[in-house]
C-alpha cells in the first residue's frame, strides 16, 4: 500500500490530505468530487485518519487519549444529527424546530415540549442554493439552505430566526418561501444589545413569540415549564463551563475537536440527555492519563461547525484550548437568571452574552472579552476562521487583528467556504505553529 | 405610440448639478464657519440634527458614488483600504469612502474633512460596522440608531420598535449637546422633518408622472435630479427644487415631452448602478427602449405607499405634522416614518417583492434588469428570488449582470453591454438607424 493511502472508519480507501488528487467516495459522502481530498462531513474526516480507526483515533493514540464511550457517543450525534432529531421526534411525538442563529431563545421553544436544533451546513458541495442566494453571499447561509432544499432537515415542524446578519437572513426567507413548513417566526433581535433600550424591545419579541408558539401548539407555555426549562439549559452551560475548564491548564484531558463536539451536540440534542451525557462526560475525562499537548491555540471568528478542521489543525500540535466561536463558548457563556420575570431574564440573557460583530456595533466590546480567554486560557495563538464573505467578521478583522498584535498574541486568518482546502490549510497551520515554536524557544 | 417624440433637457438640470457640487464644498467650509460636520449613511435619520441649527452631512453613499465615477482614484481609494487589511468583498460605498478618508484626499479638492461626529442607522451589517471604523479613523465621537430588522411588511409597525428607535433618537440628541455644548430647538426639528417628508413625497409623485407614455425622464437624469434629495432632504431649499421640477415635469407629460425620441419599450432597473458606466444606461436608447426608472431612485427616495385602490402611491402629508410639538412626539413621528417606508430595511421578501411588482404593472414596464452588485450585498439580498417573483407574476422578462457599483475591476462594461443587448433583441427590438 502507498504510504500515503489510509483506510478510513467506514472501510474505504483514501488519500491522505496532502495528495490533492483523487479519493474514493466515503459513504458519509452523498457526491463523489474527483478532487475531493476526502471525507470532511463533521467528525468524520476519514481522510486523515489511521487505518481501520475511529475518526479522530490517530489524534488520540499521538496523544495519549484514552476512548471515552460517552464522548463517542457525542461524536456520533453530531455525525447523525438528523437521525437523533427524527428519532427523538418518533420517540417523543414532540416538534423539532429549526434555530437559524445562535441568538434564538432555545429556552422558549424547550419549555413548548419541542427539540430546537441548530441549523448547520453539510459541507459537501451542491448546487441548489445558487438560484436563490448569489455566490456573493457566505458559503455557511448558501450551506444551510443547501441542507433544507436537499430535503436533509424533512423532520423540522418550524423555523425560528433571531436577527443576527442579512446573509443568514436570506436563507431564512428562501427557506419559509420555497420549504413547506408549518410554522416560521422571526424575533427582531437588536444590535445596539448594550442600549437600555435594547431590553423592552426583545422582552417584547420574546413574549410575542412564546405566544405565537402557543397559538401554533394550541397550549400554553406554563411558567413552571418556562422555569424548569431555563434552569436546564443553565445547567448545560455550567456543565459546559466545567468541561471548558478542564483545558484551562497544561495537562490536559480533552482535544479541541472533543470540546467543540460537545458544544454542538448540544445545540442539537435534548438538553435533558445532554446534562446527562455532559455529567458522564465530565466524570469520564478526568479518568484519562493526562498529558502534555501541543502549542495552545485560540480559535475565533466566522460560524465554524467544522470538526475537521479543529481535527486537522491539531493533529500537526496545535491545541485548541478555547474559542470564540457561536458554536462555541459563545452559545453558552452566560447564565439566564431564574428569579422573576423569566422572559426578560432571557432577554437580558441574550443581550450580555458574549456578542457577534453583527451586536458590537458601537465599542467592539467582543475585543477584550476575546483577550480575556485568550489569556485566562493562556494561549499563545490565535486563528481567525473567517468565512468567506462574512462581512460583520471582516470589517472587525483589522482592528482586531492589531489588538492581538499589541497584546502578543500571533494570529493567522483561514478563509473558509462550504468545502475546506485542507492541504492548504494543513501547510499554512503547519507554519504558524513552526513559527509558534521559535517563539517558545526564544523564550 | 408614436414614432417619435420631441425631447429637451430638463431646465432644472444645472440648478441640480450646482446644488451638489455646492453641498459638496460647503462640507470642507462647514467646521470653519462654526457649523457641526457630521458623517453617516445617507439612510440616517439626520433630520434629527436639525436641532442643533444648520449642519453639514457627508453622507457616506454618496460621497463614495461620486469617487466611483473616478475609476483611477476609486482604485487608490480600495488599494489604500485593501493595504490596511480591509476586506475586498467588503461594501463598495465603504470601501471608496474610507480609502478616500484613509488617503487623506476629498474629491472636491483638499485634504479629507474631519467630522464632528459620525451619525448613522445601523439597518445592514454594513451600516454600523463601517461607521464604526470611520468614527474611529476620524477620532471622532459615534452615534448609531439601530432600526430594528422586523421581515414583516411595513403597515404593521410595532409600537416597540418606534419607542427602540425614539430612545435611540433622545439620546443622540443629548449625546450631541453634552459633547458639542449647543442647545438643541425643537422647532427646527419639526421643520425639519416636515421639509423631509414633503420633498421624499414631492420626488414619489414626480416619478409617478412617469407613468405617462412616453416617460418624460430617464433613470439616467434621475441620477442627477434626486441628488439634492440626496444631499439635505430636509432643507426648504430642496422642497422648493422639487416642488418647481414636479411643475416642470408635469408641464412635460402635458406637452409629451418624452425622455428619449423613440420608446418602444420601458426598462426597469433594479439595483444600484456601476457609477462609473452610466452611459451603458443610454444604450437602450439605440433600440428604442428607456428606462424609465429604477426601483433604487423611484422607491428608496420616493415615499410611496399601496393606496386604498390597491395602487402604489405617493403618500400624502401626515396629518399629524400640522399639529406636532416637542421633541418626543417629533422623534416618534420620525421613527415611525423610516419603518413605514416601502423600501425599509427590515421588510419580508414578500413585501419586497409585492411593492416591485406594483412598479411593474403601473410604470408599465417591458423588461426589468437586475444589479447582482457585489459592492452591496443590502440591494442585492434575495434578488434572484425577488427576479423570479416578478417574471411568475408579471410574465415579463427579466436579466441579471453581475457587477459592483463602485469597483470597476469587478465589472466587465463590454460582457454586460453584450448581455443588454441580447436581453433587447430577445424583446423584439432592433437597433434603430442613426
Amino acid at each position: 500500500m502507498q504510504d500515503n493511502l489510509r483506510l478510513s472508519h467506514k472501510g474505504e480507501l483514501h488519500l491522505e490530505p496532502d495528495y490533492p488528487v483523487f479519493s474514493w467516495q466515503c459513504s458519509c459522502v452523498e457526491k463523489v468530487s474527483a478532487f475531493k481530498f476526502g471525507c470532511y462531513r463533521n467528525g468524520c474526516l476519514s481522510g486523515i485518519d489511521a487505518i481501520g480507526s475511529e475518526p479522530g483515533d490517530s489524534l488520540r493514540e499521538n496523544n495519549s487519549m484514552t476512548d471515552i464511550s460517552s464522548l463517542n457517543r457525542i461524536g456520533t450525534i453530531v455525525k447523525e444529527r438528523h437521525e437523533y432529531a427524527s428519532q427523538w421526534k418518533a420517540r417523543s411525538g414532540g416538534k423539532v424546530i429549526g434555530c437559524f442563529c445562535s441568538y434564538v431563545p432555545e429556552e422558549i421553544i424547550y419549555a413548548a415540549g419541542m427539540l430546537p436544533v441548530r441549523m448547520l451546513g453539510g459541507h459537501q458541495p451542491q448546487d441548489v442554493s445558487e438560484s436563490h442566494i448569489a455566490g456573493m453571499y457566505c458559503s455557511f447561509c448558501r450551506d444551510v439552505l443547501a441542507q433544507g432544499l436537499l430535503r436533509n432537515y424533512s423532520y423540522l415542524d418550524g423555523i425560528v430566526m433571531s436577527n443576527s446578519c442579512i446573509h443568514l437572513r436570506q436563507a431564512f426567507e428562501s427557506w419559509r418561501s420555497y420549504i413547506p413548513i408549518s410554522f416560521d417566526y422571526f424575533i427582531a433581535m437588536p444590535c445596539r444589545v448594550a442600549a437600555p433600550w435594547a431590553k423592552p424591545l426583545l422582552q417584547g419579541e420574546l413574549q410575542d413569540f412564546q405566544a405565537a408558539l402557543e397559538s401554533w401548539t394550541g397550549k400554553r407555555i406554563s411558567f413552571a415549564a418556562l422555569a424548569r426549562s431555563v434552569q436546564l439549559y443553565n445547567t448545560n452551560r455550567a456543565l459546559l463551563h466545567q468541561v471548558y475548564e478542564l483545558r484551562k491548564n497544561n495537562g490536559l484531558y480533552l482535544t479541541g475537536a472533543e470540546a467543540m463536539q460537545l458544544v454542538l451536540s448540544s445545540m442539537l440534542m435534548d438538553k435533558a440527555e445532554h446534562n446527562q451525557l455532559l455529567e458522564q462526560c465530565l466524570a469520564d475525562i478526568p479518568k484519562r492519563q493526562e498529558r502534555i499537548g501541543g502549542i495552545r491555540l485560540m480559535v475565533l471568528g466566522s460560524e465554524n461547525d467544522d470538526v475537521g478542521l479543529i481535527q486537522l489543525i491539531e493533529s500537526m500540535g496545535g491545541e485548541i484550548v478555547i474559542d470564540d466561536l457561536c458554536t462555541g463558548s459563545r452559545y453558552f457563556w452566560n447564565q439566564a437568571s431564574v428569579d422573576g420575570d423569566l422572559i426578560g431574564n432571557l432577554a437580558q440573557r441574550y443581550l450580555e452574552r458574549p456578542p457577534c460583530p453583527t451586536k458590537d456595533v458601537e465599542e467592539h466590546l467582543r475585543f477584550q472579552h476575546i483577550l480575556n480567554l485568550a489569556q485566562s486560557y493562556q494561549a499563545t495563538g490565535a486563528i481567525i476562521l473567517l468565512q468567506k464573505f462574512c462581512h460583520p467578521h471582516e470589517f472587525d478583522y483589522p482592528a482586531l487583528a492589531r489588538i492581538l498584535r499589541d497584546n502578543g498574541l500571533p494570529h493567522i486568518v483561514l478563509e473558509m467556504d462550504i468545502t475546506i482546502p485542507y492541504g492548504q490549510f494543513r501547510t499554512r497551520v503547519e507554519a504558524f505553529l513552526e513559527m509558534l515554536r521559535k517563539d517558545e524557544d526564544r523564550i | 405610440m408614436k414614432d417619435r417624440y420631441p425631447t429637451r433637457p430638463f431646465e432644472l438640470w444645472q440648478k441640480a448639478k450646482e446644488l451638489r457640487l455646492k453641498s459638496y464644498r460647503d462640507i470642507v467650509s462647514a467646521r470653519d464657519e462654526g457649523k457641526l460636520l457630521f458623517v453617516g449613511q445617507r439612510g440616517a435619520p439626520y433630520e434629527l440634527l436639525s436641532g442643533f441649527g444648520d449642519f453639514k452631512f457627508l453622507a457616506i453613499n454618496d460621497y463614495a458614488a461620486s469617487v466611483a465615477n473616478f475609476p483611477d482614484l476609486a482604485l487608490e481609494c480600495f488599494q489604500a483600504l485593501e493595504g490596511a487589511g480591509y476586506a475586498r468583498d467588503l461594501c463598495g460605498y465603504f470601501r471608496t469612502f474610507s480609502g478616500s478618508m484613509l488617503l487623506d484626499k476629498y474629491l472636491f479638492g483638499g485634504k479629507f474633512p474631519r467630522a464632528d461626529f459620525v451619525f448613522t442607522q445601523v439597518a445592514c451589517d454594513t451600516n454600523g460596522k463601517a461607521c464604526k471604523v470611520i468614527a474611529d479613523h476620524m477620532g471622532a465621537p459615534y452615534i448609531s440608531v439601530d432600526i430594528p430588522i422586523c421581515l414583516s411588511d411595513n403597515t404593521n409597525i410595532r409600537a416597540r420598535c418606534v419607542e427602540y428607535i425614539a430612545q435611540q433618537l433622545l439620546d443622540a440628541i443629548d449625546c450631541i449637546s453634552r459633547r458639542s455644548g449647543r442647545g438643541f430647538d425643537d422647532n427646527k426639528l419639526i421643520e425639519s422633518i416636515a421639509n423631509s417628508c414633503r420633498s421624499q413625497i414631492l420626488w414619489a409623485e414626480i416619478m409617478e408622472l412617469n407613468q405617462a407614455i412616453p416617460a418624460t425622464m430617464d433613470m439616467k437624469a434621475q441620477f442627477s435630479l434626486f441628488m439634492p434629495l440626496i444631499l439635505g432632504r430636509h432643507l426648504r431649499e430642496t422642497v422648493e427644487f422639487y416642488s418647481e421640477l414636479k411643475a416642470e415635469v408635469q408641464e412635460r407629460v402635458r406637452q409629451g415631452i418624452a425622455a428619449t425620441p423613440v420608446e418602444k419599450c420601458r426598462l426597469l432597473y433594479d439595483g444600484v448602478p456601476p457609477w462609473f458606466s452610466l452611459h451603458l444606461f443610454r444604450l437602450p436608447q439605440r433600440y428604442g427602449a428607456v428606462y424609465i426608472g429604477s426601483y433604487y431612485t423611484m422607491c428608496q427616495f420616493g415615499a410611496f405607499a399601496e393606496g386604498p385602490d390597491g395602487r402604489y402611491r405617493p403618500k400624502t402629508m401626515p396629518e399629524e405634522l400640522r399639529s406636532m410639538k416637542g421633541r418626543e412626539e417629533a422623534v416618534r413621528f420620525l421613527a415611525r416614518w423610516f419603518l413605514e417606508q416601502d423600501t425599509a430595511w427590515g421588510v419580508s421578501l414578500k413585501a419586497r417583492c409585492s411593492s416591485r411588482v406594483h412598479v411593474v404593472k403601473e410604470w408599465h414596464i417591458n423588461g426589468v434588469v437586475f444589479h447582482l452588485n457585489r459592492g452591496c450585498e443590502q440591494q442585492s439580498a434575495n434578488l434572484l428570488e425577488i427576479k423570479q417573483a416578478i417574471t411568475e407574476v408579471t410574465g415579463i422578462p427579466t436579466i441579471v449582470h453581475e457587477g459592483n457599483s463602485s469597483d470597476s475591476r469587478e465589472f466587465s462594461e463590454t460582457e454586460t453591454a453584450d448581455r443588454l443587448e441580447s436581453f433587447l433583441e430577445s424583446l423584439g427590438l432592433i437597433k434603430l438607424n442613426d
